[in-house]
């Protein structure tokens, strides 16, 4: 499944662990980043192993991060297995991505040294 | 504080941006990039100062008593930090839960605090974690000051976020 906007895509394919995310992720609200995020949610609800690549997700406000965090604690409730990764060189990924561990201690993630955004 | 190296104040209507979402990102952009010119790792900082005036931005827009009213959003240069400020039209409900959300969050500690509210339900409508996430990641400073209507207008909600160099650069 593919959606794909002028600042955003989400690419998550069937068979596939992972699904990567790309762009400027500000949606309005929690309820539109619920919409994006359904076919994960749906994969998440079957028990599937996933691993969400946001190292190239430039910025992602607060109700895509509390969308996450939903994400996050589907994956306790359904014992999935779910891998976040990110990259050094995005601030917002470096600081936040790893707070979510507190709520879900099996939780991985990976922030992989990365450009920084001036060296791009 | 010492006096102003540069500002910049940009005013809308919070209408427009509920219709047209994406100019809350345009705008935080902008004013981020006017602020990030003196330093040296610019995109790194640009970044950082469009996260955060894109959530006081979203805030305003989504929390407007008056759709209608104008927003003012401005930016200021200080020597050694930064200072982010919305101004929008608000009911004294909103405004009050607002101030005791604010002083919860420079009370406590933001870490804990982001762990408890991100698996519970919004807090007035979704700036809980937002604002959480600026005193956690950014360590910014924040302050809320309400100015009274006139008659039976709405009041005026002032939040000012500070950041200082050092914090920025070590992003």
């Amino acid at each position: 499944v593919m959606s794909k906007h002028a600042e955003y895509s989400v690419l998550c394919r069937d068979a596939e662990e992972r699904v990567v995310l790309r762009g400027v992720l500000r949606l309005h609200s929690p309820a539109a980043f619920e919409e994006l995020f359904a076919p994960i949610s749906t994969r998440i609800e079957r028990g599937e192993t996933l691993h969400l690549d946001l190292s190239e997700v430039s910025f992602m406000n607060s109700s895509g991060i509390r969308a996450l965090a939903m994400l996050v604690l589907q994956a306790k409730e359904r014992g999935a297995r779910l891998r976040l990764t990110g990259s050094t060189g995005i601030p917002w990924q470096k600081k936040t991505l790893h707070s979510l561990s507190a709520i879900s201690p099996k939780l991985e993630i990976d922030i992989a040294t990365g450009p920084s955004l001036d060296s791009k | 504080m010492s006096p102003a190296i540069t500002q910049l104040s940009v005013t809308f209507i919070p209408l427009d941006f509920v219709t047209e979402w994406a100019r809350c990102g345009q705008t935080a952009d902008y004013l981020a990039r006017f602020l990030a010119c003196d330093f040296q790792k610019r995109d790194v900082v640009a970044n950082v100062f469009s996260s955060v005036i894109n959530e006081l931005v979203e805030n305003a827009t989504k929390f407007s008593a008056d759709k209608n009213a104008a927003v003012t959003v401005s930016v200021c240069q200080f020597e050694d930090c930064v200072s982010i400020a919305t101004c929008n039209s608000a009911t004294l409900v909103q405004a009050e839960s607002f101030r005791e959300l604010v002083g919860v969050i420079m009370r406590g500690d933001a870490e804990t605090l982001f762990a408890e509210r991100i698996a519970t339900p919004p807090q007035i409508g979704g700036a809980g974690i937002g604002l959480i996430v600026l005193r956690k990641d950014y360590g910014a400073r924040l302050e809320v000051r309400l100015d009274p209507g006139v008659g039976g207008d709405p009041l005026s909600l002032h939040t000012t976020v500070t950041l200082t160099h050092r914090e920025v650069e070590q992003l």
